[in-house]
């Protein structure tokens, strides 16, 4: 029996169906669970500027594929993996025309009137704060490339190390020991920033 | 364990890493060393806060999407079956070829104009290897009757 509308409230696999047959609204609710994923991981690789154009081609590129999506799979995994080759063609593409990505650690400098305000915390401990990410921010940028990837898919991406392990086709011992020694690379360099 | 945590045990904390237990101990106990992993991890946490007050408006960005999808979807078998293309291509070349009368019914090609035919290029061959003049290959007694001269090496 295929599954209705009602079935689509909690399963992927289910709205994907739904999508493979045309169903447009089952491939939003899909959207809607994803987007915001699929932007943090853009954002990680090609920065804030591009994030959301290269979003929403990794999620209008997944429909086009989702007839290879094999639901034995997480979609979740499917969908990171298209966003994270879509970001890595976009930043060859602009290599062989001897363009720049501006990527996440190229950030400008943090605009302290709008960025990580705490309405909490008193003027000078804000300062302080935005100086520690400013800081923690510079720090990453300094760390391997695969070390740096890792360490934003995991904390920034909110990922599990299982699911980095299969978007990046690496082992989970692999991703352990570079999360491991991105975090302990920026303790170290970090000292007590707060 | 008496000692803080290494700079080590405390990157494994915030990592999110599995501890040795008398780590893990130490640190339930321990409210220097929790603390220093929660600031850490904090700091982390504001930085994530800081990406995501980049996020898009994520309504705009759904129908954005949806506009751009294309009408079709791509389905397995679609895809799976691009291997054909080629196979597809060479067997209609062959289909062709046998039309032009390029291929012969006996399965002899037909060389291109200007080119010897295989059977020309077989002669000439022959011709080659019958010449006895190349040194070391001068046929030693076509008839045969000097074999045994050959392998007493003169001696007899």
């Amino acid at each position: 029996m295929p599954p209705t509308r009602s079935d689509l409230s909690t399963d992927d696999s289910a709205l994907v169906l739904m999508a493979r047959n045309g169903d447009r609204d089952a491939f939003g609710e899909l959207v809607r669970r994803h987007q915001r994923r699929v932007w943090m991981v853009c954002r990680q690789y090609v920065g804030a500027d591009e994030a959301d154009s290269v979003a929403q081609d990794s999620l209008v590129k997944a429909y086009t594929k989702l007839g290879s999506f094999d639901s034995r799979a997480a979609f979740t995994t499917w969908i990171t993996r298209i966003a994270i080759n879509t970001c890595l063609d976009l930043i060859r593409q602009r290599k062989r025309e001897g363009l720049r990505v501006v990527a996440a650690d190229d950030d400008e400098e943090l605009d302290v009137t709008e960025q990580v305000a705490d309405s909490e915390i008193d003027p000078e401990g804000r300062s302080m704060q935005l100086q520690a990410v400013d800081r923690l921010r510079e720090c990453e940028a300094g760390l391997p490339e695969r070390q740096r990837e890792i360490f934003r898919l995991r904390f920034y991406a909110e990922m599990d190390l299982d699911e980095i392990a299969a978007s990046l086709s690496v082992h989970v011992g692999t991703v352990k020991t570079q999360l491991h020694r991105a975090v302990h690379r920026l303790r170290r360099e970090l000292g007590d920033v707060r | 364990m008496s000692n803080h945590l290494t700079t080590e045990e405390i990157a494994t904390a915030v990592a999110g890493l599995e501890l040795e237990a008398a780590v893990a101990d130490h640190l339930e106990n321990c409210v220097a060393c929790r603390a220093e992993v929660a600031d850490l991890a904090g700091l982390i946490g504001d930085r994530r806060e800081d990406i995501l007050a980049d996020e898009p408006d994520w309504v705009t960005q759904t129908e954005q999407i949806l506009d751009r999808l294309p009408t079709g979807v791509e389905t397995a078998d679609r895809q799976g079956a691009r291997w054909l293309r080629p196979v597809l291509a060479v067997a209609a070349g062959l289909v062709v070829a046998a039309g032009l009368g390029i291929l012969r019914p006996d399965g002899t090609v037909e060389p291109p104009a200007g080119e010897p035919s295989v059977e020309e290029i077989l002669a000439e061959m022959d011709e080659l290897l019958s010449d006895d003049s190349i040194p070391g290959f001068e046929i030693i007694d076509p008839d045969g009757d000097d074999l045994e001269t050959y392998f007493n090496n003169g001696a007899s």
